[in-house]
């Protein structure tokens, strides 16, 4: 009897080990995936994704680095007007789209430096995909240090248990990270082919690698790396301005890292295009699909214009502006001028959808790793060397040279150039933060009365996130 | 494929089992006869035996078998009647085999008397000796006069073996198997006897009658004598854990369509409830108390099939898919001892459904029908068409609008459209069954087919169900038995889309919404709809007379639920046996939303939408069965292994834009615009299981259950759980102390221990981390795929565990009285609930929405307390019997521990939030709003409370006016928002019970049950629209008394349309008692008599008048106040948001057996 027991128990357990696995029919799980040359592709195709969501590279730079600094305006309550004057709480919903975007990103690459290497695959392209996934990491990673400063550092695929006990590590640690990611990236191709146009290339890594240096006040390593870039022989200056922000240009000999938009995926919601001409744009015919006025110029901005600067009528329409023979109105913005770049430089397009813009955003210019290469010279004390470098920019604007300069005038100038240069690019809150300027030009030139240091040198934290995981420590005053 | 395969292999691999040990056990088997004890038995021990290895019992009179011993001998036999035979031939007896598995034994002498009643004709007057009839039979012979007759349970069914004996003589004989018998005595004085197993003996005085029928009421003590358990059967003597039975009779008593409904109220601990009066629409059914916070059914098992509850949807319920009138007994296992045979899948109890089977016999045809209608109980007293007009001019000069031009004289417009009216009818349903069973000693069968038509009381809803049942069982040898279970059924369920549970959408909304002053239609025939000038007054609200007519959308649903068993009986005492079961549902579904114009609203696009669901399930079950006796221990074991699984697939289509709308079909539809869906999932069980119950001298039981579930859904580390059990019963009336109380038939202790567990309805590998695809992005200007995680793996998750403690007590008094009270504990452990994931984990569902990413965690406890008490009275005296039964439950339900509130319920429309909360200390589902405390009756007054705020964040709000709410500031801040909110009531009711009586006079029955709930509330969500403030919906007519500066009332609001104070915010204004008494059910039945029957060759017939729903006591203001919960989620539980109302029934019924 005993035997016959044992011999049903044998065979009835022994008729299937899998039976109790299930892996889910109607979607890919982390197991099934992760095999062939083309899951690795796409997983990496998925980090660019996240760099483009909306309070990501979409709108989220805009945000923080003009409508936070002294150039930009947003007066509408449901979006950054809590920016804009510094009564930002921990609640924000923009503060928590833009905190979701970049660690997305973080994630995603984390999942394809951990995965790739294992698959079986061209080499050259693995090596080339894991390093793309360094170099996106890392971008993701300086903008969660530039917003939020201390950050939890993670750099493989943790599951909940292990997501809760994280803790905010310290920016040097971040920054390190950063560099380290970025320095492997350097190994990235110089270009691509035609459809590939828009991934990292060395360029871009050298470029941002360039820019965290500068961030950290690291000016002599800032102003070496800068120079790997100019002496790649890759880039050059358009002949004019206005190309940067035109589809015809796009990804071309001035572009070092742009954010890749079309048009056609669709209206508002998860589409492909850009979504700047319909936030910043002013309504009526020079966006007939649609515009809000959202992000506009502050009105002292165009005081600061040389006279003859061909890069004020690509910047801002304001009165007497003409686009497409229509002139500009006033009262189509609360500030009486609109941001020019993102629509100024192609014909209007009639069916585009509201946010259906097909223009790339600009990341990095070379015109930027120019202006680095300067002030990292200026900043070791090489001021001579560096004014042809700004002169260069100044030049292409129709502007005179410098007249001779110390160190603090050439600074001085340089702010000035990356002002006008970068104006909507998400570059002035940074910038006048790392020189130490946000107090002066925010509060007392701009008049923004509730900015208060240290509190508003970085973002909040979403109470949210701190809500889950309470070894997430608020950043002060908030 | 793959699990098919794997099933199929398993069948095979049985099949070549069985065959290989065959031989083999024939072996054994002789050997076993070989080493029976030589030693002299007693008749009875031997009857006991055969009961035992052959699995029969045999009825027989005391003095036939008493004190008779058998001579052992070596002889072997073949079956049955070669044993009998041999064993009662030398004794002078003999046997006849009755109906499925009863023998009788007869001494000799019956044989030929019964066999020849003309022998005893002319031999008349001779005088009886009492004192020597017991040995001398002969006397007898001498009998003067025949008595013939018919014995019938009270059902009218035949009994057949029913001893019948002239009381206090060997004189008797036993009814045939049409319940027949003839008996011949010598004159007319005297008693009969008639005594039978399972029932209450009955003496009836001769009278010098010839005739003398009689209908034998059962036995209180032995009702329900087997109940079923998970995997087998037991006496239920012998049970120790908390069992209660429900028979198919019971049930047909009401005509309701599923099985859940004829739950309610007839068993203690078990708690159900309406989620929609729909025809065939849903229901929630609660063993022991709320468990989780999400649905909590019962595990339903038919005929051993495990059946998957499927979609929770309001309007589907699957268990009406079964005819009620195959059903021969619903058995509900409660506690943990009970119901631990099913682990993992037991946490909220067990309802195991086993269907009539054939009985040996000659075929037994039976016809039963019923025809009624329905109505609804009630309708909610709205404005007529002038109250309406006054009450929107009214609210509109308050918020300073313009108002309606055609209201100027509201009395001029009279009545107007009573939308109630409208939509509901006197709906018919009819019912018929008509059933055959019957067969051989070795092959019975049952089958029965069944037509269910019911309308719906609301225009346009319907529910038919066509099913077939074949129950087949066959003695292939007599070790080898094998038989099957099937119900193939066919349901089309006009179900009204948005129903229910739609507060702005509904039909029921959309009648109480709309205003009275617009037509049903226009006088050229078209649609009533408001026009361009209505329009801003009277709303969108569509027209609920065109949306039933529009309810184009029959859901099918095809089922083939059953199972394939065969049964080897191995040794004596030890059997196997194997179950293979399917439960394959196809659900189709049609809508087609037609273009329409009502006025100025309208829709040009026709709309196909069309869906195809499968469930199968699968399911394999192979069991061993030990059952022996040592002296005065019995054993019983069981050792088995399942494995399960159920696969889902489904797929959608929809297309616009159709030609006509007369072509309802997708693919007549716009090639452009079409959209196509689908799904599939699998999920797979296997389990380990064991049962041990082990008696002393009959007196003390003790049970241990054990299984061990291995689960799908669960990861690597957490697969399996093992979940134990214990219980141990004590009966007393069997201790010889007891025997000094006669009058206590039965008296048992119960207690029991154990753990079951819920898996949570997790649905398909929790464990997985997925990717998914449409992270686009854009190189060289085309967009290219993306492919991200969305979704992190999930291992440390587990089974919910219960733990459920009980201790119960049965007796029986008097042979009368039956009472069975228990008190439980359940706690529930390691309950999944939702937690979110940072997002600083990366993963994210979609590109630009903020759904929140959560995962399920095991975190929250949650306890349920209660008592359960059910009592039985049976009696009969002379023509008139009755059996009343009683029964009530009490609950407590707290969450114990909790991390985050759950929020749940809500009315449709956003602004008002959820409205309930449930939270650590709490119960589950509380509801959760603003107290109001009063109306303010003039400015100076709302002024006041203003003043109490800040000046730019006043009390309540600028626009406050006299006749607007005053809410209470509960937390003390002098401004009244979102903080103060308060719980301001519960769902859960402090008690429930039934009753329940069946009276017989003569030919006559009579039932009523009743059916009751008390301590709970009830959100009675349609008078937010009902009682609101602005004008634009209809208003109850309450709102006659609202508040006017002249008529302050404290109760109902002032008229503004534009609200500023919020009238309709969540408050306990909207809280009702939810406590009713309802006569669920009142019978009246006659059954013709045997001189009738007889005249027509019938065996039976009956006729029945059924009211359902007659009454209902209760204070609730809404249809009805038997609801249900939203969704199934007990976080929804008693939230009356327009759910399809209930109905009151009058039916006429008949069951003819011929």
């Amino acid at each position: 009897m005993k035997k016959i027991f044992f011999l049903l128990t044998i065979l009835l357990t022994g008729c299937g080990k899998d039976f109790l696995v299930r892996p889910p029919l109607n979607q890919i799980s982390q197991e099934s995936y992760w095999k062939t040359e083309r899951d690795a592709v796409f997983a990496t195709n998925a980090i660019y994704d996240a760099l483009q969501m909306d309070l990501g590279y979409r709108l989220g730079t805009m945000m923080f680095g003009d409508v936070a600094g002294d150039d930009m305006n947003c007066f509408d309550p449901n979006w950054f007007v809590k920016v804009d004057n510094f009564t930002i709480n921990t609640l924000d919903d923009q503060v928590f789209s833009s905190w979701r975007a970049w660690w997305a990103g973080v994630a995603r690459a984390n999942s394809v430096i951990m995965r790739v290497p294992a698959i079986e695959m061209n080499a050259e392209l693995r090596t080339r995909l894991v390093n793309e996934a360094k170099f996106l990491r890392a971008v993701c990673y300086f903008n969660i240090v530039n917003i939020w400063g201390d950050a939890p550092l993670m750099t493989t695929e943790l599951n909940q248990k292990e997501l809760l006990s994280v803790k905010r590590d310290p920016k040097a640690s971040i920054w390190l990270q950063i560099e380290k990611d970025f320095a492997d990236a350097e190994a990235l191709p110089l270009q691509y082919g035609s459809t590939d146009a828009g991934r990292a290339t060395k360029g871009a890594a050298k470029a941002f690698l360039a820019r965290s240096y500068l961030y950290q006040g690291k000016f002599e390593l800032a102003a070496a790396k800068a120079k790997e870039v100019i002496d790649l022989h890759v880039y050059k200056l358009h002949d004019q301005y206005i190309k940067n922000f035109q589809t015809a240009y796009e990804n071309g000999v001035e572009s070092v890292f742009e954010i890749q938009f079309v048009a056609g995926t669709g209206g508002w919601g998860p589409n492909e295009g850009n979504w700047a001409p319909s936030y910043t744009g002013p309504s009526g015919p020079y966006v007939p699909s649609g515009a809000w006025s959202i992000i506009v110029p502050e009105m002292n901005h165009v005081q600061i214009y040389e006279v003859g600067d061909k890069r004020r009528a690509v910047n801002i329409f304001e009165a007497g502006s003409v686009y497409n023979g229509v002139p500009y109105n006033t009262t189509w913005s609360p500030t009486g001028t609109s941001l020019a770049k993102y629509i100024v430089g192609d014909p209007p397009v009639m069916t585009e959808g509201m946010v259906d813009g097909a223009r790339n955003m600009p990341v990095i210019r070379y015109s930027d790793v120019l202006l680095m290469y300067a002030e990292g010279l200026n900043e070791s004390n090489k001021t001579a060397d560096a004014v042809p470098y700004v002169d260069s920019i100044r030049l292409r604007a129709n502007l005179s040279p410098l007249p001779a300069m110390t160190k603090e005038t050439l600074r001085t100038a340089i702010m000035q150039e990356r002002r006008i240069e970068f104006f909507g690019e998400g570059q002035r809150f940074f910038d006048l933060r790392r020189m130490g300027k946000a107090d002066e030009f925010i509060r007392v030139k701009a008049g923004k009365t509730n900015y208060s240091e240290p509190k508003n040198l970085y973002f909040p934290i979403p109470k949210k996130e701190i809500d889950l995981n309470n070894l997430l420590i608020q950043n002060p005053e908030y | 494929m793959r699990s098919f395969t794997f099933l199929s292999r398993c069948i095979i691999a049985m099949f070549i089992l069985m065959l290989t040990i065959y031989p083999a056990r024939a072996q054994t088997m002789a050997n076993a006869a070989n080493q029976q004890p030589r030693s002299v038995k007693t008749l009875k021990s031997m009857l006991k035996d055969l009961e035992r290895r052959y699995n029969v019992s045999f009825s027989y009179d005391r003095n036939t078998v008493e004190d008779k011993r058998v001579k052992p001998d070596s002889a072997k036999f073949n079956s049955l009647p070669e044993e009998l035979n041999h064993i009662l031939q030398p004794l002078d007896l003999y046997y006849e085999k009755m109906e499925g598995k009863i023998y009788l034994i007869l001494p000799a002498q019956s044989k030929t008397r019964t066999q020849s009643p003309l022998f005893t004709s002319g031999m008349a007057s001779m005088p009886v000796q009492k004192e020597d009839v017991a040995l001398n039979n002969e006397k007898t012979l001498y009998a003067a006069m025949t008595i013939q007759g018919r014995v019938t349970s009270t059902g009218n069914e035949a009994l057949p073996g029913v001893s019948v004996q002239l009381k206090g003589t060997g004189n008797g004989t036993v009814t045939k198997s049409d319940g027949r018998y003839s008996l011949s005595v010598p004159d007319g004085q005297g008693t009969l006897l008639f005594s039978y197993m399972g029932y209450l003996t009955q003496e009836v005085s001769i009278s010098n009658r010839t005739t003398i029928d009689i209908s034998l009421a059962s036995d209180p003590k032995v009702i329900g004598e087997v109940v079923v358990i998970g995997y087998g059967t037991q006496q239920k003597k012998d049970v120790t854990g908390a069992v209660a039975s429900i028979s198919g009779k019971e049930l047909t008593r009401t005509s309701g369509t599923s099985v859940d409904q004829a739950l309610q109220g007839k068993i203690s601990g078990v708690y159900v409830t309406t989620n929609s009066g729909e025809p065939g629409g849903g229901l929630s059914v609660r063993v022991r108390g709320m468990g989780g916070f999400g649905g909590s059914e019962p595990l339903y098992v038919v005929d051993g099939v495990i059946i998957t509850y499927g979609d929770n949807s309001t309007s589907n319920n699957p268990l009406a898919t079964l005819n009620m009138a195959d059903i021969e007994s619903i058995n509900v296992l409660k506690d943990a001892s009970a119901s631990a045979i099913y682990g993992a899948r037991a946490g909220n109890g067990v309802v195991i459904i086993t269907t009539k089977r054939g009985k040996a016999g000659k075929p037994r045809l039976s016809l039963d029908a019923y025809y009624g209608f329905q109505k609804v109980v009630r309708q909610l007293d709205m404005m007529n068409a002038s109250e309406y007009a006054s009450f929107s001019n009214e609210s509109r000069i308050a918020a300073a609008q313009p108002v309606h031009p055609r209201f100027a004289n509201p009395s001029s417009l009279g009545e107007g459209t009573n939308w109630q009216d409208a939509i509901f009818q006197n709906a018919i349903t009819q019912n018929y069954v008509l059933s055959v069973s019957g067969g051989s000693d070795k092959s019975q069968y049952f089958i029965s087919g069944g037509y269910l038509s019911q309308d719906g009381i609301i225009t346009g809803s319907k529910f038919n169900r066509y099913s077939l049942r074949i129950n087949l069982d066959n003695q292939i040898t007599d070790r080898l038995k094998f038989g099957n279970s099937l119900t193939l059924s066919r349901t089309l369920n006009s179900s009204l889309t948005n129903g229910n549970g739609d507060k702005f959408g509904g039909i029921v909304a959309q009648a109480i919404r709309r205003s009275p002053t617009l037509p049903v239609y226009n006088p050229d025939g078209s649609w009533g709809g408001p026009d361009a000038i209505d329009r801003p007054i009277v709303g969108d609200i569509l027209n609920p007379v065109r949306l039933a007519a529009d309810n184009n959308n029959p859901n099918e649903r095809l089922r083939a639920l059953g199972n394939i068993y065969a049964e080897l009986e191995l040794l004596p005492g030890l059997s196997f046996r194997t179950n293979l079961g399917i439960d394959y549902v196809l659900t189709n579904f049609n809508r087609f939303r037609s273009t329409y114009q009502e006025g100025v609203l309208q829709n040009n696009i026709p709309e196909a939408f069309s869906s195809k669901a499968t469930l199968a399930n699968i399911l394999g079950e192979h069991t061993l069965n030990y059952k022996r006796g040592f002296g005065k221990h019995n054993v019983e074991a069981l050792a088995g292994y399942t494995a399960q699984l159920s696969t889902y697939e489904y797929v959608s289509a929809l297309s616009l834009n159709h030609l006509t709308d007369n072509l309802t079909t997708v693919d007549a539809g716009a090639t452009t615009g079409r959209l196509a869906s689908g799904s599939k999932s699998q999920t797979s069980y296997v389990s380990y299981l064991a049962r041990i119950n082990y008696s002393f001298a009959d007196k003390y039981l003790f049970t241990a259950n054990i299984r061990r579930d291995g689960s799908s859904v669960f990861s690597t580390t957490n697969k399996y759980a093992v979940f134990p059990s214990f219980s141990a019963g004590w009966r007393i009336s069997e201790e010889p102390f007891m025997k000094s109380a006669p009058f206590i038939n039965n008296l048992k202790l119960r207690g029991s221990w154990g753990q079951v567990g819920i898996d949570g309805s997790l649905g398909v590998g929790a464990e997985y981390a997925t990717i998914a695809s449409g992270y686009l992005y854009n190189f060289g200007g085309t967009p290219v795929s993306g492919m991200a995680p969305n979704r992190i793996s999930n291992s440390n998750l587990k089974w919910e565990t219960v733990t459920q403690t009980d201790v119960g007590i049965d007796f029986d008094l008097f042979n009368r009285v039956s009472v069975t009270a228990d008190y439980f504990v359940k706690r529930y452990t390691d309950m999944i609930t939702q937690k979110l994931i940072p997002l600083y984990g990366g993963i994210i569902s979609d590109e630009y929405y903020t759904i929140p990413i959560s995962q399920p965690i095991n975190s929250a406890t949650v306890t349920n307390k209660g008592f359960e008490f059910a009592l039985n009275y049976q009696h009969k005296t002379g023509d008139f019997g009755y059996n009343i039964g009683a029964n009530l439950t009490t609950f407590t339900n707290k969450v114990v521990m909790l991390e985050d509130d759950i929020v749940g319920g809500s009315t449709g429309n956003t602004s008002q939030g959820y409205l309930t909360r449930t939270r650590e200390g709490g119960s589950v589902g509380e509801f959760y709003g603003f107290i109001t405390d009063g109306i303010f009756q003039d400015q100076h007054e709302v002024d006041a409370a203003n003043a109490l705020g800040d000046p730019n964040i006043p009390f309540i709000n600028k626009g406050t006016g006299p006749g607007d709410f005053r809410f209470k500031d509960i937390n003390g801040d002098n401004v009244i928002d979102d903080n103060d909110k308060t719980y301001i009531g519960s769902p859960i009711p402090k008690f429930t019970y039934g009753f329940n009586a069946n009276l017989t006079y003569q030919q006559f029955d009579l039932n009523i049950f009743l059916q009751g709930v008390q301590g709970n509330q009830i959100v009675n969500v349609n008078r937010f629209m009902m009682e609101s403030s602005t004008g634009t919906e209809n208003k109850s007519k309450d709102m006659l008394q609202r508040w006017t500066p002249a008529n302050h009332s404290n109760t109902y609001p002032r008229a503004i349309n534009t609200d500023p104070n919020y009238n309709d915010r969540f408050s306990d204004r909207f809280v009702e008692n939810g406590s009713y008494l309802r006569l669920r059910n009142l019978q009246l039945g006659y059954k013709l008599p045997s001189t009738l029957l007889k005249r027509l060759s019938l065996a039976s017939v009956r006729v029945y008048l059924t009211a359902e729903n007659l009454f209902t006591t209760t204070k609730y203001k809404g249809f009805n106040p038997d609801i249900g919960a939203q969704n199934q989620q007990n976080i929804n539980n008693g939230l009356d948001n327009t759910i399809y109302p209930q109905s009151i029934t009058f039916l006429g019924g008949i069951s003819v057996g011929f």
